[in-house]
């Protein structure tokens, strides 16, 4: 190799030149942008644990959800549906739950798994406590591998857990992490910038680690307990919804919560769905279904699962799509 | 991309090699080309076009081979923003003696570069 005195000065160069190598021509990505047209048919998306909702909401890569919802809404429910739905489409989950133990979660979560209420009469005997038992280790090994949580309740330095994130995407692979909830994160109802901060960080963890974050937040107190909401009633900072790639909103028709106590079968409402998940936002949205569906549900006490229809079968997560024939 | 790390030292310390070649497919000696006072290799080789940086080929002699027409133009397009003195780009058509070698192919002259 024959080595001159350089005639350019390089570091002069390339400091002068570093905004300029950010423009680049649309040629550059036409590669890309074939390989991303033939991946989209060649990989199977991941999904809603609801099979009808499958070419309606896709959880793709690199970006972050939310999941908004008044309290008691159930959105920790449907949160932890989706996370026992996304292990049984083979991707792995962290769970950093501020407002419950870890235990807390793994029962709710087991309790779903087995499809079945483990308090129950029947299980309250010597042979009942052995076949829960059973069960219970079941899911102990079908998570293995696939489920990790977060030990820590109440506030948390976002530091901690934009950290937490940065570990569970490059140490441990994970695909999906949930944050419950963006009130715990970070101090203060009206530090709106703080939230801002904090939302963007995990959207540029999401982006550079290629993770899913799924952020719960809650909205505001609603002008009556049985409003349907939409995404301008997010607590706190109003970018938050638009920095983020998909938005739900969790709703619980406590009205007809309501009438049913009061009246049973013979309420109007008996037959309406238990809880609903609006759609408001899903950015990268490229099929030719409807990109923000409206999801109606229905609570299976026993299993604590939402089904697409009433007295449907409970979902049975090891397989996709959620039956037990697969 | 492999190999351009010490290109870069190279050049940050005020010395530059007379050519560089640059290889879109798996590279015998991008990685200790520095080490044996060979001909600077950069391998290429599996990155994402829009991720390339070619700025460390800023008035050189630069060779370029792809297997890709794609790729290959790319490479090109992006050595000619970087300000390479000159540069050869061709497709490789695998598996030919190189007299069979008939894939596109450019060559670019520029014009003098001072900083």
């Amino acid at each position: 190799m024959i080595i001159n005195k350089d005639t350019v000065d390089f570091a002069l160069y390339m400091k002068e030149t570093d905004a300029q190598a950010k423009v680049k021509s649309a040629f550059i990505y036409s590669e890309a942008l074939k390989n991303k047209l033939r991946l989209k048919k060649s990989v199977n998306p991941i999904v809603l644990p609801w099979y009808g909702q499958k070419d309606n909401f896709e959880f793709r890569k690199g970006e972050v959800t939310i999941w908004a919802g008044q309290n008691s809404s159930g959105k920790s429910l449907v949160t932890s549906q989706i996370a026992l739905s996304l292990m049984g489409q083979g991707e792995k989950v962290a769970i950093a739950s501020f407002e419950m133990k870890p235990v807390t979660t793994l029962q709710r979560m087991a309790r779903m798994w087995i499809g079945m209420n483990p308090m129950a009469p029947e299980f309250q005997t010597d042979e009942g406590f052995k076949s829960i038992d059973d069960l219970f280790d079941q899911f102990s090994y079908w998570t293995d591998d696939k489920l990790w949580l977060y030990d820590q309740m109440g506030a948390v330095d976002q530091d901690v857990i934009i950290g937490m994130c940065r570990y569970c995407a490059k140490e441990l692979s994970i695909g999906h992490i949930f944050i419950d909830n963006l009130a715990t994160c970070v101090m203060g109802e009206d530090d709106m910038s703080g939230q801002k901060n904090f939302v963007s960080e995990l959207i540029n963890i999401a982006r550079d680690y290629n993770v899913h974050i799924h952020l719960v937040h809650h909205l505001r107190k609603p002008s009556n307990e049985y409003a349907i909401p939409n995404k301008y009633d997010t607590k706190g900072s109003g970018a938050i919804v638009d920095l983020v790639d998909n938005v739900w909103m969790v709703w619980r028709n406590k009205e007809k919560e309501d009438e049913v106590k009061d009246i049973g079968p013979a309420s109007a409402k008996f037959h309406d769905a238990d809880q609903m998940l609006f759609c408001r936002k899903q950015r990268n949205y490229e099929g030719s279904a409807n990109g923000e569906p409206t999801i109606k549900l229905w609570f299976h006490l026993d299993a604590q699962q939402y089904l697409e229809r009433a007295g449907d079968d409970t979902m049975f997560f090891p397989n996709w799509p959620h039956t037990r024939s697969g | 991309m492999k190999g351009h790390q010490p290109l870069i030292h190279m050049r940050m310390y005020g010395k530059a090699p007379q050519a560089v070649t640059i290889e879109d497919h798996r590279s015998l000696n991008s990685h200790d080309w520095h080490l044996f006072g060979e001909t600077p290799t950069i391998s290429v080789y599996g990155d994402e076009l829009y991720d390339i940086d070619l700025r460390f080929c800023v008035d050189l002699i630069v060779s370029i081979s792809s297997f890709s027409e794609t790729r290959a133009k790319t490479l090109f397009l992006l050595a000619k923003s970087a300000k390479a003195r000159v540069i050869t780009s061709c497709v490789l058509i695998p598996d030919a003696p190189h007299w069979m070698q008939t894939g596109w192919s450019d060559i670019h002259i520029q014009a003098h570069t001072s900083t």
